[in-house]
């Protein structure tokens, strides 16, 4: 009899706690992953494809925001592909890592392009607002956050208090080899933009 | 490997929140690991990197300095759990049957694991809350090893309780599946109802190597250990029980997902037998174990065919007469799992053990089949669904009476 007592107070109380953590979990886990969809229908019928092989493969680990974000040279993306083929697991072979790099490299000139000089031109010539978009158009927010938005393991707060503007445009351009930071490939018209924002953040 | 000692295997999803990857990354589906959920065990936790040819290797220390910073929720998930459905028809031979069916919490399970910081040590426990819809604190994990080397060539030291070895083989010889139950020849314990994997307190060593691209990856290890409670449940406590165990696994795996495992596990044991009675004897025996496992991944990702074959010969007293014999098994299991697409799998599998005492009066047969659906519901691996239909039959090899089971379960795991 005190057994069963016991045993159901520990019953409710775990699913209490279960509830609670699961609820918490849940939360942290919505920010991580992210479905992201573009519109590739103006797109010639072999970059379709190649969008479609990329979708395929690239999310069977991750999710596809930061890729279709950031931006990087056709080279710098030849680069990233092959190393995704070197994990384990992975299975791309080398006529699908052909497919996806083209496509990216296309995204990269016929949206993601428009996307930035949109942002440009909404700005109001304000280099601090077309950099706060263009932080989320190169995809920074995949990896950093700010005011707890984004990808909070790498937080950019109060950046513009610790680093200098050249110091800014070092780190993103040239970060220290070995460093999880990818070297961004951005125009200095942008990348100033971006610089310009950052150093708001006090 | 962890033959011998059937145990629910989870998907531990701390770690694809750590990288903020999905499950797929590691899993075909939450438990069931590929080549990389492999690799990452072998490699102290960490995130295979890159093998590309023209690229220097990097080193274990590396990927250390490379980790996320170390946060709880990195290393920790508090609730990996296990609601089902389960409907039995239960046939004993000359007494009838019955059938039951229960909704219950089949398991609730923390998982700490992880790196130490800027170190090349990692560690990995497991505190089971609930189990078999018991309320029954355990511990069956909780270890520290150090892992040195390169991602292409590495060694691993270990030492605490371990019940599973690291990475269980390749994917035939682990003992979870997309299935509920795992083969016979993994539960497979023997008349005098030895758990072969007792109370396992020990160390292991092992060593991995991978190619580039890692279209090959070979792993060896080999692990000591002494169960001093050794009755598969104890911690605390004085024990009849004790055992002495060394088994040794060697797996390869080819890419795509394809691989073969090859293990043996000699045990030596000795517990007191008809405790108290009249006839208590002093039970010492020798167990061993030999087995080959393979599975070959058709089209990428989409049929894995999978078997497995073990061999068993025990030392045997008869408890009744205490009358010296042998125990000797042959078990066998042949699978198929078809994946629809990505997250969602549909399984069968046929079991069968053959086992033969020997001074019984013939083998006798235990048969199993299963066949099940089962998909992820989310990207993180975080909600589980299965159903599954099985039948279980066999022949008692000492007092030759048969049962039956049929069962139909649904459960879902909720992983966090
Ligand atoms: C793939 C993930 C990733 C992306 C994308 C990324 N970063 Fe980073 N970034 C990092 C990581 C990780 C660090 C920390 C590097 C280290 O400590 O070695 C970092 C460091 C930095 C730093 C230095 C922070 C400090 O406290 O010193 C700045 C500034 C920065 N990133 C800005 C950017 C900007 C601007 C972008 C977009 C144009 C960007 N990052 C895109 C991962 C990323």
């Amino acid at each position: 009899m005190k057994q069963t007592v016991l045993s159901r107070f520990l019953l409710a109380a775990s699913l209490t706690a279960f509830l609670a953590i699961t609820t918490s979990a849940f939360a942290q886990f919505g920010t991580r992953y992210e479905e992201t969809k573009i519109d590739v229908n103006s797109y010639p019928a072999e970059i379709q494809n190649g969008y479609r092989v990329f979708a395929n493969k690239c999310s069977a680990c991750h999710d596809l925001s930061s890729s279709l974000k950031q931006s990087r040279s056709p080279q710098a993306w030849t680069a990233e592909v092959h190393r995704m083929q070197a994990m384990a697991s992975s299975h791309i072979n080398d006529r699908e890592a052909d497919q996806i790099v083209k496509f990216l490299a296309y995204d990269e000139t016929h949206r993601k392009d428009l996307a930035r000089e949109s942002a440009n031109a909404n700005s109001g010539n304000s280099p601090e607002v077309a950099g706060k978009q263009l932080f989320e158009s190169y995809g920074c927010s995949s990896c950093h956050s700010v005011a707890g938005a984004g990808n909070t393991s790498s937080p950019l707060d109060g950046i513009g208090n610790k680093k200098t503007a050249e110091e800014l445009k070092r780190l993103i351009v040239s970060p220290s080899s070995g460093s999880a930071m990818p070297a961004m490939s951005i125009p200095d018209k942008d990348l100033n933009d971006v610089v310009a924002y950052l150093r708001t953040l006090k | 490997m962890a033959v011998l000692f059937p145990r629910q295997a989870s998907a531990v999803p701390q770690y694809a929140r750590r990288y903020g990857i999905t499950c797929y990354a590691c899993h075909t589906i939450p438990p069931v690991l590929n080549e990389q959920g492999y690799m990452f065990q072998k490699l102290g936790h960490h995130l295979p990197p890159s093998l590309q040819e023209s690229k220097p290797v990097e080193r274990i220390l590396d990927l250390v300095r490379k980790e996320h910073e170390w946060t709880i929720a990195n290393n920790a998930s508090f609730a990996v759990s296990d609601f089902n459905y389960q409907a039995q028809k239960n046939t004993q031979q000359g007494q009838g049957s019955n059938s039951t069916s229960a909704i219950q919490v089949g398991s609730w399970n923390a998982y700490f694991g992880g790196w130490i910081p800027n170190t090349q040590f990692f560690y990995y426990s497991e505190f089971d809350i609930v189990t078999g819809g018991q309320t029954n604190p355990d511990m069956p994990n909780a270890h520290i090893g150090y892992i040195g080397g390169t991602a292409k060539s590495s060694w691993y030291g270990i030492v605490g309780r371990e019940h599973l070895q690291v990475s269980e083989g390749t994917r035939a010889a682990q003992v979870y599946s997309l299935l509920p139950n795992s083969p016979l020849v993994f539960e497979n314990m023997g008349p005098t109802n030895f758990i072969l994997d007792q109370s396992p307190v020990g160390a292991e060593v092992g060593y991995t190597w991978a190619s580039s691209k890692y279209r090959d990856i070979l792993g060896v290890n080999m692990k000591v250990t002494d169960g001093d409670n050794a009755d598969g449940s104890e911690i605390l406590g004085a024990s009849s029980k004790n055992g002495k165990d060394v088994w040794v696994d060697a797996d390869w795996w080819y890419a795509p997902e394809s691989g073969v495992s090859f293990m043996t596990y000699q045990g030596k044991k000795s517990q007191i037998q008809n405790s108290g009675a009249a006839n208590q004897f002093s039970f010492n025996s020798r167990i061993r174990r030999e087995g080959a496992f393979g599975n070959y991944m058709i089209g990428r990702d989409k049929i894995d065919l999978l078997g497995g074959y073990l061999h068993g010969n025990d030392d045997w007293q008869d408890p009744a007469t205490q009358a010296p014999g042998n125990y000797i098994t042959n078990g066998g299991f042949g699978e198929v799992d078809y994946y629809l697409w990505r997250g969602m799998a549909l399984a069968g599998r046929y079991d069968r053990l053959r086992q033969d005492v020997t001074n019984g009066v013939h083998p006798t047969d235990a048969e199993q089949w299963q066949v099940g659906a089962e998909k992820a519901f989310t990207p993180m691996g975080n909600i589980v669904g299965r159903i599954a239909a099985g039948n279980y039959h066999a022949i008692d090899p000492v007092a030759f009476t048969g049962s039956a089971t049929r069962t139909f379960e649904a459960d879902i795991q909720f992983n966090f």
